[in-house]
């Protein structure tokens, strides 16, 4: 009798997730009956099922916010509920929309018909925001297979494309590399302690003196596969060839919404060992340090955009690490600073490019960054709208990077780490510079010998970039609500 | 005996009575069956295709669909089987959690059904 009670509130609090998917189901439902279907001609239901998607996170945003539960744990201690998880989901949710809204149009122009792409990318999203949520190694890892499942279809998904095929094959051998080493790390946690849950090992943990080596060994394993996912730098390889051989449109969707959920995991497995951590501590410096002069070395010699912007998320992502390896208060909330910022910005630069779709050209085309030549000669504006996004990225004061990098690298200087903030500050001065290169070559290169006419602005990229280039203002004048967030995000993240 | 291997001793017999089992159907099949070996019959089984030819040819991805099926529903006998063993310790929540897995299951053979997955 008092079971039935126990788990009353399980599906309480999970309840955006139970919308989510059976939308995902009745989804999947339509596009397998009308949209297979002899009597409705094989009607094409992928812009329908994208508006569908648009208003089913809408629909899941209201949900988390209204959720009654705002704290706790259910289905025995495997999921976990807090600020974090409350604030991450709906950043999730809304750069998601933002990235379907961008989106919309690319699958009309390119002939996307599969009615699956939609319905695998809110799988994936549905992955994401169970990851935030659980606070279970195997839930965990069960979900992070679930999300890079998704986006390995993803970056396969144009069959006909042999770039397409190669890097879903590459994501797919490599990812499933890194899970293996994640899952090994976990059984031998799993073999020590005996349990799999994150508050029983950090009790566990708290109490014992010291880490032996095969303790440190698991989560040396499962942090290395965090790494892999995040590519971050000594296992980035992955990384800028699956951006640049998958379609534009799967490379928004892994470009800006997993980075997110997975930093959020890994503080929440940082956070177990959180009072032991001077061993980890030396793993997330040397991938920081690394991962900075990846980002800001290799950067210089690319010549394609997406490639360009994968390294310069590594860049990124080292900046995240020092972040974690100082884990103090401080410096959580400027990490999670960082990432939204991130976001917010690389939003922005996704839907100048997802403007810049030349019109009525049907095949396969990269951009290279000679392109960028034309911009200023067809729109003036969205050429200015770029070039302050590259700026927002290389962090020049009067935008919100500028704050998000102040603020790691004075917490980084506050726990001590001069050298270490010297060093990234200097090898930012570089990366600053190929962000400017493209500035200058959309601006003051005229060596352009064949002219080509962009299509002009759609409706839906110019409500996301309008949205995302206010923000890059209004978030340095009034930083409150961004520094709010994430420093509830980090409250909930200490134990 | 160590009685953590008594428990133990009767996998054992099932063991080892499936080993001799099978040795003596097959060797029964040996000495029993007409043998008329030919190269058709001779030769590796391979799912459609010549196993010693070129690698780059295109090739027929029917028998790997249906493995690939085969796989996931084998998957499901194995969670139902621990299921129906623990089904007096599981309170309803666990009762109803197989069923929306199985409905999962069965969301997923429908879409294959209807994208034709098992046309051969």
């Amino acid at each position: 009798m008092i079971l039935s009670y126990t788990f009353e509130n399980n599906l309480k609090i999970i309840i955006p997730e139970i919308f989510l998917f059976s939308s995902i189901i009745v989804l999947l439902f339509f596009g397998c009956f009308i949209g297979l279907s002899l009597i409705f001609r094989y009607p094409l239901l992928n812009m329908i099922i994208s508006k569908v998607l648009i208003l089913v996170l809408i629909f899941s945003a209201v949900l988390i916010m209204n959720n009654p539960i705002l704290n706790g744990c259910c289905f025995n201690g495997c999921i976990n509920i807090d600020d974090a998880s409350f604030f991450v989901k709906l950043s999730i949710v809304f750069s998601s929309i933002a990235c379907f809204l961008i989106s919309n149009n690319y699958i009309k122009n390119y002939q996307i018909n599969n009615f699956e792409f939609f319905v695998i990318v809110a799988l994936a999203i549905f992955g994401l925001n169970l990851l935030v949520m659980s606070s279970d190694f195997l839930t965990s890892y069960i979900v992070l297979e679930l999300q890079s499942f998704c986006f390995y279809i993803l970056a396969a998904f144009k069959r006909s494309s042999a770039y397409s095929t190669e890097a879903g094959l590459k994501y797919f051998l490599l990812g499933s590399f890194s899970s293996t080493l994640l899952v090994f790390g976990i059984t031998l946690i799993y073999g020590i302690f005996g349990t799999v849950n994150f508050s029983l090992l950090h009790l566990i943990i708290f109490e014992n003196n010291n880490l032996f080596f095969l303790d440190k060994l698991g989560f040396i394993f499962i942090f290395v596969g965090l790494l892999f996912k995040l590519a971050a730098a000594p296992f980035h390889i992955w990384s800028p060839d699956v951006y640049e051989g998958s379609p534009v449109i799967s490379t928004i969707f892994f470009a800006v919404i997993p980075k997110i959920s997975i930093l959020l995991f890994t503080f929440r497995v940082f956070s177990i060992i959180s009072d032991k951590t001077n061993f980890f501590v030396s793993i997330f410096l040397i991938s920081s340090v690394f991962s900075v002069i990846v980002g800001s070395l290799v950067t210089l010699k690319q010549k394609r955009l997406k490639k360009l912007l994968a390294y310069s998320s590594v860049n990124h992502v080292g900046y995240l690490l020092l972040g974690i390896s100082i884990f103090s208060i401080e410096s959580i909330s400027s990490a999670f600073f960082y990432i939204l910022s991130y976001m917010i910005t690389s939003l922005c630069i996704w839907s100048v490019v997802f403007s810049l779709q030349p019109g009525r050209i049907l095949y396969y085309r990269t951009f290279n960054l000679v392109d960028f030549g034309a911009i200023l000669k067809t729109n003036l504006l969205m050429a200015s709208v770029f070039s302050i996004c590259l700026f927002s990225m290389a962090g020049v004061p009067p935008l919100v990077g500028f704050y998000a990098k102040l603020s790691i690298f004075q917490s980084a200087v506050n726990a001590g780490f001069i050298l270490i903030a010297c060093f990234i500050i200097l090898m930012s001065v570089v990366s600053t510079f190929y962000y400017i290169r493209l500035i200058k070559s959309a601006f003051f290169e005229n060596s352009i010998k064949k002219w080509f006419f962009f299509a002009s602005i759609y409706p839906s990229h110019a409500v996301v970039m309008s949205i995302t280039f206010l923000l890059l203002w209004v978030l340095f004048f009034n930083p409150f609500i961004l520094d709010l967030i994430s420093y509830k995000i980090a409250l909930s993240l200490i134990f | 005996m160590n009685p953590f291997f008594n428990n133990f001793l009767p996998i054992f017999i099932a063991f080892l009575f499936s080993f001799l089992l099978s040795l003596i159907i097959f060797g029964f099949s040996i000495f029993l069956a007409f043998q008329r070996p030919d190269t058709d019959k001779l030769s590796v089984y391979e799912c459609g295709f010549d196993p010693y030819d070129d690698a780059r040819n295109t090739f027929d991805i029917k028998f790997y669909l249906i493995a690939l099926l085969f796989v996931i529903f084998d998957l499901e006998t194995m969670f139902v089987f621990s299921w129906g063993v623990s089904l007096p310790n599981v309170n309803s929540n666990g009762f109803w959690i197989m069923f929306d897995f199985m409905f999962e299951l069965l969301v997923g053979y429908i879409y294959v059904w209807k994208t034709g997955g098992f046309d051969w």
